[in-house]
């Protein structure tokens, strides 16, 4: 009775392992079929993970990013209301004092001295001047951006009026051919076309018969960005060797002595207001072979393309930060 | 430019508040006032609080003749405590001053500064220039305007 009981036990045991392991077996077998079967899937949803990833990892960086942009743009401003209101306060207290002192005292000064005293207050006058120079800019940088169609020649043509009637009696050849446009910032394009042509203007003093040219030319593989737009001239030029800093504010090409008028913030607001169209300036030139100066008004396609950047938002350009950073870009420094 | 400056024929009378902080502005702003034959008729507040006590007869100018006000006030921005927008704002807001003249007389040229100077009833906006004669020539005109060509606000007005 026992052993019977025993032998079935052990029957029913051996019977149970069996199936046990056949049934793991069979299960070993449908799982590696299936990881073999949704391998891909698993990798595909393993990339889509980390894309994801990504993507947050990058929109959060975007937000930090615009975050600083803001913060900076924030303390630019103040920055440029404390330049504005409380440097000029010792400026007044510098000429001021320096005349009261010319005015209450001049009789007891020699020539010398007196000759310093003024030599003061043409100081605090140029800084006053720099300081009207770096607002100017800072407006540029800050100023509303406002994209429409702009008739160039039409624009070029009434700041020929304008030069011309400062010293009438100059000749000087202006060729602004019709029917230029562009798709810009109207007071910033003036802005930009009246610092060059003044430029111009300047440098072709000393000429016979100055010339002072604006034209278009087809967009530059080098530089694509549509149109170029660009203002020549017949004057005394520079050598490029020196012009690479060129854009930056207070740079000069030419002495005091020959050139005395114009503290070189120009080409300074000129490659701002290019920028804020996203576009490009540079400059061709050689000593007495006059200038050159290229620009677009418009970023690279192929870029914004790449970026994945909608083409209804690539007429904006971005904040005024954008594109601060880096060398200012110029034909003279990079060929 | 001579030294002495024609003397406008200013009515007795008639006074200047300057609110100005910087004693370097201020002594500049009284040697132009001076230049120009002002420089008697005018009282100096130091900040903010000092210029609206003096105008509504208030801490140390408690019982002062309210009467008396002053025939413009030069206002400068910045100013310590209570700055220039402020002061302007409590006197526009105040039946006793609402109409007193109020030129801003101010470094700044920021456009902010123009939009709410305006924008809280101020008479005029006059940029201090750098350049001393300029500033003397500035001060002249606002003088001789505020104080001799302008037709002060009835005083029932005030």
């Amino acid at each position: 009775m026992m052993s019977a009981l025993t032998l079935a036990v052990v029957l029913l045991s051996a019977v149970s392992l069996g199936l046990l392991g056949w049934a793991l077996r069979l299960r070993r077998k449908a799982l590696e079929a299936r990881v073999f079967r949704d391998e891909p899937a698993v990798q595909e949803s393993r990339e889509m993970a980390a894309l994801r990833d990504l993507l947050a990892s990058l929109h959060e960086r975007c937000r930090l990013a615009q975050d600083r942009a803001a913060e900076t743009e924030h303390e630019l401003a103040a920055l440029v209301y404390a330049i504005s209101h409380d440097l000029r306060a010792p400026l007044r207290g510098i000429d001021g004092f320096s005349q009261a002192v010319i005015e209450d005292h001049g009789r007891h000064l020699d020539a010398t001295a007196q000759a310093y005293l003024a030599r003061v207050r043409a100081n605090a006058t140029q800084i006053n001047a720099m300081i009207d120079d770096l607002l100017a800019l800072s407006k540029v940088v800050r100023a509303p951006f406002r994209p429409e169609t702009v008739d160039v020649s039409t624009l070029a043509r009434s700041i020929a009026v304008e030069l011309s009637a400062s010293e009438p009696t100059r000749p000087v050849r202006w060729e602004i051919p019709a029917n230029i446009v562009a798709t810009a910032d109207r007071a910033l394009l003036t802005e930009a076309l009246r610092q060059l042509l003044a430029n111009a203007w300047k440098f072709t003093s000393a000429r016979d018969v100055a010339q002072i040219s604006v034209c278009t030319l087809p967009p530059d593989p080098e530089y694509p960005g549509g149109t170029v737009y660009q203002v020549g001239d017949n004057g005394v030029g520079f050598d490029l060797q020196y012009a690479g800093r060129l854009f930056g504010p207070f740079q000069k090409m030419h002495s005091p002595e020959e050139f005395p008028s114009g503290r070189g913030i120009g080409l300074a607001l000129v490659q701002r207001i290019v920028r804020r169209h996203e576009g490009r300036v540079w400059v061709d030139s050689a000593p007495g072979q006059g200038a050159r100066f290229s620009f677009t008004l418009a970023g690279d396609p192929t870029v914004a393309e790449l970026a994945g950047v909608p083409s209804a938002e690539r007429t904006t350009p971005l904040s005024a930060a954008h594109g601060a950073a880096g060398a200012p870009l110029s034909k003279a420094t990079t060929v | 430019m001579s030294a002495v400056a024609e003397r406008p024929n200013v009515a007795p009378g008639k006074t200047i508040l300057l609110v100005e902080d910087n004693p370097d502005d201020e002594a500049l702003t009284l040697r132009a006032l001076k230049r120009n034959g002002l420089s008697h008729q005018v009282h100096v507040a130091h900040d903010g609080v000092e210029a609206l006590d003096y105008l509504f007869g208030r801490g140390a100018f408690a019982g002062r003749d309210l009467r008396d006000q002053p025939t413009v006030t030069l206002l400068d921005l910045k100013l310590p405590r209570l700055d220039g927008l402020e002061v302007l704002r409590q006197l526009r807001a105040d039946q006793r001053t609402r109409c007193l003249p109020v030129v801003i007389l101010t470094s700044s040229r920021e456009d902010q500064d123009l939009v709410q100077g305006y924008g809280y009833g101020a008479n005029s906006y006059i940029r201090k220039p750098v350049d001393f004669h300029q500033f003397v020539e500035a001060v002249r005109q606002v003088g001789s305007y505020w104080l001799v060509l302008n037709e002060d606000p009835p005083r029932n007005a005030s």
